[in-house]
């Protein structure tokens, strides 16, 4: 852990952020080197099995046929990605906002989090894929349902964190700000917030890669536009190289947000949370 | 001398029923203003619990507890009473400054900074100064218990509690604490109750020491010790703290 944690936040560009983020996934350049070694075999495995058992593309397209999808059908997932990176976004603040407040409300309120911490978890249990016809429904064609399917699967992790991490303060600094009389609002100013934030970022991490998901799993039902529309389309005319480079685009967005999330941590959180002073 | 604390029968029970724990039991002790008092005993004897009736973080059970001439919670309105724990309790995310700062700002607004010292003159007063830009992190645990006291100090408190704290650190660093916490004392002129687990580090500091006896958890006897003004640290090993630290043993024996 002592590699990860020293790990200095490179520049805010994004190769910066993405090397940044390999730093801190594989403990320090050798894990790094290490770990696109074997990404590299895999890849080479995967070409020579192709190539060698003559396996047809529509079935198992090799990754230089992928590649090439990739480089040819650029504008059409460029334009794709536009609409699923908004709703992922607008869903992941959205999702993210409501779990912080309702866990704040928890913290403070002892009844409301013996009333509602069931349904969360209740809700948390339905599968979102099952939910998703109901949203549709709901709210129709537009960006609306896309954009909460992605706030819903957000919402659980981060609620459970942040519950967690504004419990997580040393309990003899609430005795001494209570001695010191301090307010609610000002013990959650100095010190529950602070202590919240590393818990708060595990649970980023976690729910910036699934409000990709909760996006594209929105545009299955119904979309004329999106890399999960884009994903539908490929299916049905067994184009199956554009099917794996829609894949690789969806991956490498929840890559962009999940190496934002980690840079961003590493420049907020400069103390070691599970120090004890 | 006024009275700076007065507990008259004092009894704290957590839980009840058959599961209740009476962690004080009927304890009275009065602590002139100005005072230097230790509390000692074994673990779970109710030392810290007896601190927190001070402070108002507990309420006694039964009894009652005066400080300042007021009710325990009225007296921590008016930011008389500071505290200081075994560990540092610092917040690593915030600078040393921040930390001695913080209780400048929080409180009743009015009582903010009400005869508060600056946050720089705590530092000083610990020894501290040209560390304010520091985090916590970086600081050896004596700092850090510096800190602690800085940050207590900053109110100008009537009345600080010490719950152990300087357990956690090693003998030569107790040392020197020990000896700085006399001359603070001396500076400010607080009245200071004082939770240890050693005999002699209580013998050392204070005016007057209190044992309390186990089960039940009261207060065994009081012991007044009285060593001469501007003491050095090599009072420690004097015949007279020793005689002091051999009456205190028995007296912890026999509780």
């Amino acid at each position: 852990m002592k590699e990860a944690t020293s790990a200095k936040p490179a520049g805010a560009s994004g190769p910066g952020m993405l090397l940044h983020t390999l730093l801190v996934l594989f403990r320090g350049t050798r894990g790094t080197i290490m770990a696109v070694l074997g990404l590299t075999i895999m890849l080479l495995i995967w070409q020579g099995v192709v190539r060698l058992l003559e396996v047809p593309i529509y079935l198992v397209p090799a990754p230089t046929d992928v590649l090439v999808a990739l480089y040819n059908d650029r504008v059409l997932l460029a334009q794709n990605s536009v609409p699923t990176l908004t709703e992922a976004a607008l869903g992941f603040l959205l999702g993210n906002t409501f779990a912080v407040l309702v866990a704040i409300s928890f913290v403070y309120n002892r009844i409301v989090e013996d009333l509602f911490y069931p349904v969360a978890i209740l809700i948390k249990t339905i599968p979102i894929i099952a939910i998703a016809p109901v949203l549709k429904i709901m709210l129709g064609n537009g960006i609306e349902p896309k954009v909460l399917i992605a706030a819903l699967i957000c919402f659980f992790p981060t609620l459970v964190n942040a519950v967690q991490g504004f419990r997580a303060v040393n309990p003899q600094l609430i005795e001494l700000m209570h001695v010191l009389s301090a307010s609610k609002v000002q013990v959650f100013r100095r010190a529950r917030f602070y202590a919240a934030l590393p818990y708060a970022f595990a649970a980023l991490k976690v729910s910036v890669t699934m409000c990709v998901l909760g996006a594209i799993v929105g545009e299955w039902i119904g979309a004329n536009s999106g890399i999960g529309y884009l994903i539908l389309q490929s299916m049905y005319v067994f184009d199956t190289p554009r099917l794996f480079a829609t894949i690789i685009v969806a991956s490498m967005m929840a890559i962009a947000g999940f190496s934002l999330v980690t840079w961003l941590e590493a420049r907020v959180i400069h103390w070691d949370p599970g120090e004890t002073t | 001398m006024p009275v700076a604390i007065d507990l008259r029968k004092v009894s704290v029970t957590f839980g009840t029923g058959d599961t209740a724990i009476r962690a004080v039991d009927e304890v009275s002790l009065s602590v002139q203003e100005g005072e230097f008092v230790s509390l000692i005993g074994h673990s779970g004897c109710g030392k810290s619990t007896l601190l927190r009736v001070i402070a108002d973080i507990i309420p006694p059970t039964t009894g009652e507890a005066e400080v300042l001439g007021m009710e325990p919670g009225d007296a921590r309105k008016q930011r008389a009473v500071s505290m200081v724990f075994q560990q540092s309790v610092l917040m690593p995310w915030d600078t040393v400054l921040e930390n001695v700062t913080m209780p400048l700002e929080v409180g009743p607004p009015n009582r903010q900074s009400a005869g508060a010292m600056a946050p720089m003159e705590a530092l000083k007063l610990v020894e501290l100064d040209g560390f304010e830009n520091a985090y916590p992190k970086q600081l050896s645990g004596g700092m850090r218990q510096r800190v602690a006291i800085a940050r207590a100090l900053v109110t100008k408190p009537k009345v600080l509690l010490m719950d152990e704290p300087f357990g956690a650190l090693d003998e030569l660093v107790r040392d020197t604490l020990n000896v700085e916490l006399l001359r603070i004392w001396g500076e400010a002129g607080m009245t200071i109750v004082f939770v240890t687990h050693s005999l002699q580090e209580a013998v050392f500091l204070s005016q007057r020491v209190a044992v309390m006896s186990r089960r039940p958890s009261r207060i065994a006897g009081v012991v007044s010790v009285g060593l001469p003004e501007g003491r050095e640290i090599a009072v420690k090993d004097s015949p007279e703290l020793g005689q002091h630290v051999a009456q205190l043993r028995s007296m912890l024996d026999e509780g």
